[in-house]
């Protein structure tokens, strides 16, 4: 039985795969592309928060601080230090992996809400540091000219190839996760959500795994981070707030928490959701702003929890069963 | 033949939940190789020695010994890796996983593969994980439930989940089992195989301490059994002995006996 969905679940992924590399030849309009490379970015942190949520049973409402860690990490060793994108890119999954480590020890012991609050306040602390530390991140108006990725002589220097680097990055950070997921410490995760005292009386030292995890999902995000700085050429403290890991927190809800096939989805619908508003808002109120994006997310979240708790990916594929089910039910009769 | 020197020890430990006294100045010495039946009314302070045994809390005052080694301040994963393992009165399965899973998780301590090798997934990780799973599998067979090896582990009757708890601690080749209660919730079958399978896992070499209400298979299974009442040791010796304990039947046995 698991051999036949792993097939059909393998041929999708993979007509998919070709789908999104060929991509670029198919669709020449350059928003669309702008808007993947979004989604990819995302789709990384989610992968993380997946990993760290979903898988271990860790909640993060500080996600994006890792993001603007990785962010500002290579915008600041680019643009004041004159460092090469690629090492700044390293230094930055270094350097965030080292502060979400320090973190971690204290974070971590706290559970449920606890832990929740813990994240929150430490992803405002960061986001005012970006804002306040003038000298260093250019306060508000952040830091400008950020050079493209440039990796073994190959400059990023257009959307096509960034595409292209950023769909590689998913990839692999998709293939990282699965590999943990089907070991000995994605089964040591799973166990310390599904019962902490059972995990530790087995000999899973459940306080080593959840920093570990923790400073997986914080390196992914920071990965993101240093793609975004080299998309946008730009780094300001504004995409890396509190409403963005909330909607770090939507994507992994949305695209399904329990398996990390579901975060690009989610990272997609909910990037998808905002440029829509973005577009459509405007039109319907004059004095629209991104406060609505926010309300939309709860919305959402609220409609995917209470007829999807699993989310999209899996709830999708329960309803069309059912569907099926149902049209054979009716056949037979 | 069960040795002298014991393997677990614990020596004058008190536990105090605000003013309740929950232990106090209990003593037991359990011998390499023998079934060790802790019993007592409820509120006696049974599981509360179990989780100070297995680190689950910590002591007041105290010592407790295990193997030669002090545990006092020993997280509960190191008292693990000496070969300590139990289960659990009320369940702690893995819901969130399937019932092969929950018992590979059991061959944690068996097992080396890190963050970084299993990212990666070097042949090293693979290989291991190939061995985690024939290893676990045999601990399912033993304990009758390979034909359910991938169903979501919250899907067995409650009977069969306790028998997964065993099959899980099993799979750490603990030293000592602790079994919280595994009776309860059993009808009279599945006490009298339980019975069959302690002694079974006694033979493997494995001391265990059980803490049970079941006077039937305490009495049937155990080399010596200790009484507990209001947190403190009543008295303890062979099962024969206690039976005739007279203080014994006055403050606890009594009423079961006569229900039998």
């Amino acid at each position: 039985m698991g051999g036949r969905i792993l097939g059909g679940r393998s041929m999708g992924v993979g007509g998919l795969f070709l789908v999104l590399a060929l991509f670029p030849l198919l669709d020449r309009i350059p928003s669309h592309l702008d808007i993947l490379i979004f989604i990819g970015i995302h789709a990384i942190v989610t992968v993380g928060l997946c990993l760290l949520t979903g898988y271990a049973g860790q909640i993060s409402l500080g996600q994006a601080a890792f993001y603007g860690l990785g962010a500002y990490a290579s915008g600041l060793l680019t643009t004041k230090f004159g460092v090469s994108p690629l090492p700044a890119l390293l230094a930055g999954l270094v350097i965030t992996g080292a502060i979400a480590y320090v973190m971690g020890i204290p974070i971590l012991k706290l559970r449920g809400h606890y832990l929740a609050m813990a994240t929150l306040a430490f992803g405002i602390i960061v986001y005012l540091a970006f804002v306040e530390f003038k000298d260093f991140t250019g306060g508000p108006s952040g830091l400008p000219g950020v050079p493209p990725m440039r990796i073994a002589g190959l400059v990023f220097d257009n959307d096509v190839k960034r595409y292209y680097l950023v769909l590689i990055a998913v990839v692999a950070v998709l293939a990282i996760a699965r590999n943990v997921i089907r070991s000995r410490v994605g089964r040591a995760l799973r166990s310390i959500h599904g019962s902490e005292i059972a995990a530790e009386t087995l000999g899973v030292d459940t306080t080593k795994y959840k920093l570990q995890v923790f400073v997986l999902s914080a390196i992914f995000a920071s990965l993101a981070g240093s793609l975004y700085a080299h998309h946008l050429t730009l780094v300001s403290p504004s995409p890396f707030g509190f409403i963005a890991s909330v909607e770090f927190v939507v994507m992994a809800a949305v695209g399904g928490l329990a398996s990390i096939w579901g975060a690009p989805f989610g990272a997609a619908a909910i990037t998808l959701l905002t440029e829509a508003i973005r577009r459509i808002m405007p039109h319907l109120l004059s004095y629209a702003s991104g406060e609505h994006e926010v309300i939309a997310y709860g919305i959402l979240l609220m409609a995917i929890m209470i007829f999807m708790p699993e989310g999209l990916v899996a709830g999708t594929a329960d309803l069309l069963r059912r569907v099926r089910r149902a049209r054979v039910g009716a056949a037979k009769g | 033949m069960p040795g002298s020197i014991p393997v677990l020890e614990t020596r004058n430990i008190r536990k105090a939940f605000g003013g309740v006294v929950a232990v106090s100045n209990v003593d037991l010495a359990v011998r390499p190789g023998e079934i060790y039946a802790v019993i007592g009314p409820n509120g006696a302070g049974k599981t509360t020695m179990l989780n100070l045994i297995s680190g689950l809390l910590s002591l007041d005052r105290g010592e407790i010994r295990f193997r030669g080694e002090r545990l006092n301040g020993k997280r509960p994963c190191d008292r693990a890796a000496l070969g300590m393992a139990r289960t659990f009165q009320n369940l702690q399965i893995f819901g969130n996983m399937t019932v092969l899973e929950n018992v590979m998780v059991g061959r944690h301590l068996k097992s080396r593969c890190g963050m970084l090798t299993a990212a990666l997934r070097l042949r090293r990780a693979w290989q291991e994980e190939q061995a985690i799973e024939e290893a676990a599998l045999r601990h399912l067979e033993l304990l009758g439930l390979a034909e359910r090896r991938d169903d979501p582990a919250g899907s067995l009757p409650f009977g069969q989940q306790r028998l997964l708890e065993i099959a899980r601690a099993l799979a750490t080749e603990p030293n000592i089992l602790l079994l919280d209660e595994p009776a309860a919730g059993l009808n009279q079958t599945e006490t009298a195989r339980l019975g069959d399978l302690i002694f079974t896992i006694r033979d493997r070499g494995i001391t265990v301490v059980l803490v049970e209400h079941h006077m039937d298979l305490v009495m049937r299974v155990s080399d010596t059994v200790l009484v507990l009442n209001y947190g403190e040791v009543l008295a303890q010796g062979s099962p024969a002995a206690i039976q005739s304990d007279s203080s014994v039947v006055d403050a606890y046995l009594g009423a079961d006996l006569d229900d039998a």
